[in-house]
């Protein structure tokens, strides 16, 4: 098992875009909350109408820095074998954002 | 904030929801969402605007313009707030109008002063179920007075005919109050009209404001008790106290265990108290064994307290009964029989020379448990003096205690 | 909106409560950790000499916010609840929500088979929504979760229901005469702990929650319970018109409740 020091933010946002499993979110979401993101916001796709299975899976959560800067997208959900699960609690310590689309 | 609960009561075309929508309208308490929606409803529907569209209802019901089942509506005026309960004015719902009825404060009768409209047997069967429920103050409302050019003569007909049934089933007339409204067009409902001069009286919120529930307040302790709870080290016995007050080393007698306990301890709400009083759920710890059942009772040992096997009663039967009768106290299932002694038509208020019941009449009968129960008399003390009954078919009627 | 007296909504609560636990074997509680739900519990303390003492079940689509995750550990630790997280799929649905749709009702039937519960406490009010102004304190629920709306139980003098087809369960509803403002009259004086969301930040705040996909926030510079029931002493929009469901027709709403929907 890789270790997760060895990995920085960018990688890890690579990582999860790349393959969001649950072994992935599971190894890596503490650390990619130890960085300098503090906010989150998500953003549905295909303006909040999920009339299919990909609606879901393109809709990603923004994470922000403490200035309110957009520092990465993140998938809001995990695959677990061929199972398709949200994955916003490993979001648990961000702040949500609540302000309109800058 | 106490919220006055106002039963409406009457025929099903006279009214009833388009005065809850025009009070919501004139109070404020409607949003501006649900009187949009109401508008567009109404014209959907090729109508004006009818307020009756206010209210919460069921996709069924709007459709076909009828309450199927009880609605609530709250609103403010003045320094009150009211609660309309908006019950089925069918026949066949009667059911949902003797429990929407039952929840109310105040009785509100709506009848209209249409010549081919006006008393029907409906508004007096409501009535005269008013009555039994224990409602001693009603107001009239007597409404569609746009339809008649607010006819004086129409309203004084109205009072005077409804007032001789009043007066047949018991009710004081100085405790009824007629008011000509119309709900649709909103006069006389929270400022007096002027279409409406020869009425000198007030208008209808301001009548709501001053009427106030007459309960009978029994003093003597009565515990309902809903079970046992056990915590690490105790057994404590949960209920509600019906009447009067509980304090600590009060020595209290259970039935139908004959168990007496002195008070160890009372909890109310999770904090112990030295006393309780009517009204509050409670736990009690005693000293030694105990084993309370759902739906005993408990009162003062000092107190002899009868239970009983027959009950002089006033039934209202929704439906002929069948064979297997039950009677529901206070969440007891007891087996009885019922003798009718007198029955009477519950749209005349005139006794009947007939020895079993038809639908939506009443009879003053002698209950027979199968075993013996503490009823109180009803107008002594509500919670115990009152009774559902049901036969294989489930509900068919209900019943209070009157000697 | 009208602030009813909270003595008199606390103690028919606590009846409810009491009368619904002495009444099932297996009893168990919806939680969403929101504030109904959460008033709820305290109220069960409250009855049960400061213990919840029946599993509260969280029907999870896995997008529920972050804050809300959070709350529930701290909630279920501090409390000591038994919690049961029923994992509910999200997928594509009718009305173009993954949440709220059929999905969590059919999760909820899974979890209520599994365990065999025979009746289900939830928070719902009766100002919250045209349909549950016909809601009774208990509500029978047939084996497919069918509510018969237009033929319910009398639920005359303390005489409730407790008659359900088998495999069928009943639903308790002890919060059924509350105001939204009497919840937060309440939260208020017992200290109630409630999910940060519904405190203003960045000029927007929860009224209603939901999940993340079908809640939305409302403008509000609510930053505390005191400011919150100021702003719905003044309010004349609707509780749940930050929810993308009540945009739907209100047919749509019934149907699905009928169908079991909470």
């Amino acid at each position: 098992m890789a270790k997760i020091t060895n990995y920085n933010f960018k990688d890890i946002v690579e990582i999860l875009n790349k393959n969001p499993s649950k072994e992935n979110w599971d190894m890596f979401a503490s650390a990619l909350k130890k960085t300098k993101i503090k906010y989150y916001k998500i953003i549905w796709a295909n303006g909040g109408k999920l009339n299919r299975m990909q609606d879901i899976t393109r809709s990603v959560a923004k994470l922000y820095d403490s200035k309110y800067r957009v520092k990465a997208n993140v998938p809001i959900f995990l695959k677990m074998g061929k199972k398709v699960r949200g994955a916003t609690k490993y979001l648990i310590g961000l702040q949500i954002l609540n302000e309109v689309e800058q | 904030m106490e919220v006055k609960k106002i039963s409406l009561l009457g025929h099903k075309d006279h009214g009833k929801s388009t005065l809850i929508g025009s009070m919501l309208m004139q109070t404020g308490a409607a949003t501006k969402v649900r009187i949009e929606e109401a508008k567009r409803y109404s014209k959907k529907k090729g109508k004006d605007f009818e307020p009756a569209f206010i209210l919460d209802s069921l996709v069924e019901e709007r459709e076909q313009e009828m309450t199927y089942d009880t609605t609530r509506a709250q609103m403010k005026y003045k320094n009150h707030a009211f609660e309309f309960i908006d019950v089925p004015g069918h026949e066949e719902l009667i059911k949902n109008m003797i429990s929407g009825a039952s929840y109310g404060d105040v009785a509100l009768l709506m009848v209209s002063a249409l010549p081919d409209e006006g008393i029907k047997d409906q508004t007096k069967r409501h009535v005269f179920l008013a009555k039994m429920l224990g409602i001693e103050n009603l107001i009239v409302a007597v409404n569609k007075m746009d339809m008649v050019g607010y006819d004086k003569k129409r309203f004084t007909m109205i009072k005077e005919n409804l007032s001789e049934f009043l007066k047949r089933i018991n009710f004081n007339l100085d405790k009824v109050e007629f008011i000509p409204i119309s709900a649709y067009k909103g006069e006389n409902l929270t400022k007096k009209s002027n279409k409406i001069k020869w009425y000198a009286g007030k208008c209808l919120a301001d009548v709501l404001c001053n009427e106030t529930k007459e309960e009978p307040k029994d003093n003597k302790l009565r515990v309902l008790v809903q079970g046992m709870l056990e915590d690490k080290k105790n057994m404590y016995i949960t209920g509600k106290i019906i009447s009067g007050k509980l304090g600590v080393k009060d020595e209290i007698k259970a039935f139908p265990s004959g168990a007496v306990y002195e008070v160890d301890q009372i909890i109310v709400k999770n904090k112990k108290a030295k006393t309780a009083k009517s009204g509050e759920n409670i736990a009690i710890k005693v000293e030694g064994k105990i084993n309370e059942a759902k739906g005993s009772l408990m009162f003062p040992k000092s107190e002899k307290v009868i239970p009983v096997k027959e009950a002089k009663s006033l039934i209202f039967f929704v439906r002929k009964p069948g064979k297997d009768i039950t009677a529901n106290l206070y969440g007891n299932k007891v087996k009885c029989m019922i003798k009718i002694d007198k029955l009477v038509e519950t749209a005349s208020g005139r006794e009947v020379k007939r020895g079993i019941a038809k639908p939506l009449e009443a009879a003053h009968s002698t209950i027979r448990l199968e075993n013996p129960m503490i009823i109180e008399k009803y107008d002594k003390n509500r919670e115990l003096g009152r009774f559902t009954l049901s036969d294989e078919n489930g509900f068919f009627g209900i019943g209070i205690r009157e000697g | 909106m009208i602030k009813q007296d909270l003595m008199i909504l606390e103690e028919k609560s606590i009846f409810i409560l009491r009368e619904a636990k002495a009444k099932f074997e297996n009893i168990a509680a919806l939680w969403s950790m929101g504030k109904d739900s959460t008033t709820m519990l305290a109220l069960a303390r409250k009855a049960f000499l400061g213990k919840v003492p029946f599993p509260v079940i969280h029907i999870d689509n896995s997008i529920d916010f972050p804050e809300t995750y959070k709350f529930r550990q701290d909630i279920a630790k501090k409390w000591k609840l038994d919690l049961i997280v029923a994992d509910s799929e999200i997928k594509p649905d009718l009305v173009g929500a993954a949440c709220c749709g059929k999905n969590k009702p059919e999760t909820l039937k899974k979890v209520m088979d599994q365990y065999g519960f025979d009746a289900l406490i939830v928070s719902i009010r009766r100002d919250e929504h045209g349909v549950r102004a016909k809601e009774r304190y208990f509500s029978p629920r047939d084996r497919n979760f069918k509510w018969d709306y237009k033929d319910q139980p009398a639920e005359l003098w303390g005489e409730y229901s407790s008659k359900m087809d088998t495999k069928g369960h009943l639903r308790v509803h002890p919060l059924l005469d509350w105001n939204e403002v009497d919840i937060w009259n309440y939260i208020k004086k017992e200290k109630v702990p409630v999910n940060p969301l519904y405190f203003s930040n960045n000029g927007y705040r929860y009224r209603s929650l939901g999940c993340t996909h079908c809640t939305i926030p409302l403008k509000s510079s609510a930053k505390t319970v005191d400011d919150i029931i100021k702003e719905l002493e003044e309010t004349k929009e609707e509780e749940r018109s930050g929810r993308s469901m009540d945009k739907e027709r209100e047919y749509v709403m019934q149907k699905l409740r009928s169908l079991g929907y909470m």
